[in-house]
């Protein structure tokens, strides 16, 4: 059997561990994936903000952010979008435990959490972009972990109460003492008794500092376009705003020729970005 | 030629003049030596680029379905833009064709009709060897727009007999022969896709070959795809194919499909009496049926 | 390099000294122009044509291939089963195109084990160019008809002789192992070939790329206008022997299947179209953008290269007469 290091196009086989149904519209699902072989789990090493290319034998693949923590032991976990028109996504919705699939990666680079030790950290989520941000939380919060990093500040927002992701970690993170979170909804309703509101608009009303800070912000490129500008408002450099890109890939390791936002490729160069690279490209989305 | 092009000239200053059109698609001279290319005239300032010669080739209808779209948000009062198309017989039965089916709106087209003499074009186009105008305008029976908003008057070709001598010929071989050649033929596609979209008909906004919930082809060239993807196009154009050859001259790789098209055009013809585009009114041969159509596909399909 | 000379008439020695190293492909004269075919000892290759149809790419990176085939014990990589292969009388333009592909294909990180076992397999023999199309234009791009890199061993064709050019070590090795086919080369013969570079250069017109320029045109209305008519059909990408685009794409037949790899063109209005039926490059302007570009711009950036050889295929080859050189000038102004 290939192992994902010999051929970079051969996935690793996983077997479906666990499914988490997300949100209400029940399209949101998070999947525990385990790998068959121990040498493709050992070779699986990855930092939050990358990605990995899932594969559904038949249907094909698709490009997903590792949303688990790469501390997190015997499992990787990917939290997928059925789209009607998805033919990975639809053909993975359909899955059940026990079923196998295929991961190719870990793909692209990550944040640069390394290089962010000592700084205060703001992270922003829009909808199910949260998935890597999720990722680096896990991470950041872990006890060996969290001494490294000043004050972590995180607003997640979703269209309404139904959408939000990661209910239970969610609380969780609110009654923490060593973190500030703010959850919000575009929509409320009366299931929900928290903030309302866009992400730019409460960001702009919490107003985080950006005193030896990084933001990392990740949402569809509409909520990038109206909240990078309050962030440069507030103080952040556009070097220290880090955000994730997303385009169609094929093969995801630069060679298809698919992914790219000018001179860069998502796949290969990213998906995590600094604002301040990705500024002038006239295709970049926002 | 040159009287004619003139003519053209002032008849689309006249449409600009008048605020009747917006957009007037027509030809100018190609970067190579004998050839003439699509050209989109939006002021007057385009048009003395306008021109008229027997490098025409290009099938213009192919440019109104996108033209037409309506926009996803359109703004306040949108409306369509108003299109000229400078059109030779072909492209004329084309423009017909796309009217009728909604691709275009009748009051949004204004079709200036060319006294087409035949056109030559490219190595890669099979071509009458003596004169060297291409096939489809040697075997051509309706030079002229007649039914255009505008007709621009001067020498055209005569109407060919429409004989599909050749068709008929390659009809007269054994099935496995026929299958042969198609096969022969078709092995040269690499599923480049110019002739579907150098094709006026073909405007489908997701192409049954680009499905792919389900998916019925691959855009592979192995060849169950290649002859799939033919087949499923030909007979998409199934009473609606006006043998403008625009498949054939897009085609780098020459093959010809002028004999499946034509093969399709026949049959609308003889089998259901449907020779589309002509005045526009025709109905289209698969979009209707009369009491005494031809049922021998099931009845006796062994009889010619 | 060793330098050696053959007689035209003795050119079945070569074949046949080409035959034992592998598979030969070489240039055939059909009605629709020439073609890469293998070749017997029996066929007559053509040599005096601009260049053949499809590029060179195809045999290293065909239109199809199965990349893995699965079934319920997981996903198999498919051996390629390249053969030894010997590419004979390819023109520089598309050699070079290889050198640049292998930059795609095999770069430090991810190695293409497909592409790369074709090419560990290949050799080629490169055939200078004597007379260019009119819609040639290497030279302007730092190419050139007789350019020797990439190549095995360079040819070329004199009146009645060819003379033959060791370029790499695998070709110095060809040419010592067959010395007994060819003969020395005369100096007249040099002197041939040199002025049949020199006449070939003359013919092509000057083509300049200002990248500078090319970088700030960003005006969306600007690039619409050069895609304006532009079918967005993929003559030019697949004609092309530097684009490289493909698609994975799975094939199922109950619980078994393959994956394949096809070529794709960025110039295909579905190429870029997410689930959520967001299209980044909706407009040509935009696809027509990314494709210059990219050949122009990012490849320059990434790989300090043009991702163009100037064979004149795209412009040769596309329905709408939109020509690259035209294009350059119109968004470079």
């Amino acid at each position: 059997m290939s192992t994902i290091q010999s051929n970079p196009y051969i996935p690793a086989p996983v077997t479906v561990d666990k499914v988490f149904v997300e949100n209400d519209a029940k399209d949101l699902k998070t999947f525990r994936l385990a790998f068959r072989n121990k040498n493709d789990e050992a070779a699986f090493k990855y930092k939050s903000g990358q990605f990995a290319m899932l594969s559904v034998p038949g249907a094909g693949e698709s490009p997903v952010g590792i949303a688990s923590s790469p501390l997190d032991k015997g499992y990787i976990e990917f939290t997928v979008k059925r789209y009607p028109t998805g033919v990975v996504t639809t053909a993975m919705h359909d899955l059940s435990e026990g079923d196998t699939m295929g991961v190719r990666g870990p793909l692209g680079n990550s944040f640069p959490l390394d290089e962010l030790k000592g700084k205060n950290l703001v992270i922003i989520g829009g909808g199910f972009a949260f998935t890597t941000l999720r990722s680096t939380i896990r991470y950041l919060l872990t006890d060996a972990v969290r001494g490294d990093y000043g004050s972590i500040t995180i607003l997640y927002g979703a269209r309404s109460a139904g959408e939000l992701l990661y209910k239970s970690e969610l609380e969780q993170w609110q009654k923490r003492g060593d973190l500030t979170t703010y959850i919000t909804v575009d929509k409320g309703d009366d299931s929900w008794k928290g903030r309302v509101g866009l992400v730019p608009i409460v960001l702009k009303e919490v107003a985080p500092s950006a005193a030896n800070a990084h933001c990392l912000v990740c949402g569809p490129p509409i909520m990038l376009k109206f909240t990078i500008p309050p962030l440069l408002e507030l103080g952040f450099a556009p070097e220290a705003i880090l955000t994730s890109l997303e385009r169609k890939m094929s093969c995801g390791i630069g060679k298809c020729g698919r992914c790219n936002v000018g001179g860069i490729y998502v796949c290969k160069d990213g998906p995590v970005f600094a604002y301040s690279q990705i500024r002038d490209i006239p295709e970049n989305g926002f | 030629m040159q009287t004619i092009e003139k003519k053209m000239r002032e008849t689309v200053k006249g449409l600009f003049k008048d605020n009747k059109i917006d957009i007037v698609i027509g030809f100018q001279n190609g970067s190579l030596p004998k050839t003439a290319r699509p050209y989109f005239v939006r002021s007057q300032e385009d048009i003395e680029n306008l021109v008229w010669n027997e490098y025409c080739t290009a099938n213009l209808a192919t440019f109104l379905p996108k033209l037409f779209e309506r926009p996803s948000r359109p703004k306040e009062g949108y409306k369509p833009p108003r299109i000229g198309v400078i059109v030779k017989g072909c492209d004329g039965r084309s423009v017909a064709g796309l009217i009728k089916e909604n691709q275009a709106p009748k009051d949004s087209v204004i079709t200036i009709a060319m006294p087409c003499s035949g056109m030559k074009s490219s190595a890669k186009n099979k071509k009458d060897k003596k004169t060297e105008v291409n096939r489809a305008c040697v075997e051509c029976a309706s030079p002229v727009h007649e039914a255009a908003d505008i007709i621009i008057s001067g020498e055209s070709r005569k109407p060919a007999k429409a004989s599909y001598a050749r068709i008929k010929a390659f009809e007269a071989k054994s099935p496995e022969q026929r299958w042969k050649a198609f096969v022969e033929e078709i092995s040269k596609c690499i599923r480049c896709n110019a002739c579907r979209q150098a094709c006026p008909n073909c405007y489908c906004k997701v192409c049954f070959t680009d499905q792919r919930k389900p998916s019925w082809v691959s855009p592979a060239a192995q060849l169950s795809d290649t002859i799939v993807f033919h087949l499923g196009r030909m007979f998409h154009q199934a009473g609606r194919c006006v043998e403008c050859d625009a498949c054939v001259n897009a085609c780098p790789m020459g093959i010809d499909l002028r004999l499946f098209t034509q093969k399709l055009a026949l049959d609308s013809r003889d089998l259901f009496g449907c020779v589309p585009g002509i005045s526009g009114d025709e109905v289209p041969a698969m979009q209707t049926f009369k009491q005494d159509d031809s049922e021998c596909f099931i009845t006796d399909p062994e009889e010619k | 390099m060793t330098q050696v000379a053959l007689n035209s008439t003795n050119m079945k020695k070569l074949i046949a000294a080409m035959l034992k190293e592998g598979v030969v492909r070489a240039p055939v004269e059909t009605e629709d122009g020439a073609i890469f075919a293998a070749i017997t000892e029996k066929s007559a290759i053509a040599f005096d044509y601009a260049n053949v149809k499809l590029p060179l790419k195809r045999e290293f990176f065909p239109q199809r291939e199965t990349v893995s085939r699965f079934g319920v014990d997981g996903m198999v990589e498919e051996k390629t089963g390249a053969k030894k292969t010997v590419l004979f009388a390819v023109r520089p333009c598309d050699v070079q195109s290889i050198l640049y592909l292998d930059k795609v294909f095999i770069d430090d990180k991810y190695q293409d084990p497909y592409y790369q076992s074709r090419r560990d397999k290949t050799f080629i023999i490169a055939l200078a160019c004597s007379s260019p199309a009119s819609t040639c234009f290497c030279e302007s791009l730092g190419q050139g008809p007789a350019r020797k890199s990439g190549s095995d061993v360079m040819a070329y064709k004199l009146s009645d002789s060819f003379v033959f050019e060791a370029v790499s070590e695998k070709g110095e090795a060809f040419i010592k192992k067959n010395k007994s086919i060819f003969r020395a080369v005369m100096p007249k013969e040099l002197q041939a070939v040199a002025k049949q570079e020199a006449d070939a250069i003359k013919k092509m017109p000057r083509f300049e790329v200002n990248i500078g320029a090319l970088r700030q045109k960003n005006d969306p209305a600007l690039w619409n206008s050069v895609a304006e008519t532009c079918l967005s059909c993929g003559a030019c990408t697949f004609l092309c022997p530097t684009c490289h685009c493909f698609d994975l794409f799975d094939e199922k037949h109950g619980d078994e299947g393959r994956r394949i790899r096809v070529h794709d063109a960025c110039m295909f209005e579905q190429f870029t179209k997410e689930a959520s039926g967001h299209n980044p490059r909706a407009q040509k302007g935009d696809r027509m953008r990314q494709r210059i570009m990219h050949k122009f711009s990012y490849a320059p950036e990434n790989f300090r290269l043009m991702f163009c050889v100037g064979c004149g295929r795209c412009i040769v080859n596309c329905p709408s007469n939109i020509d690259l050189r035209e294009t350059i000038a119109k968004v470079t102004a």
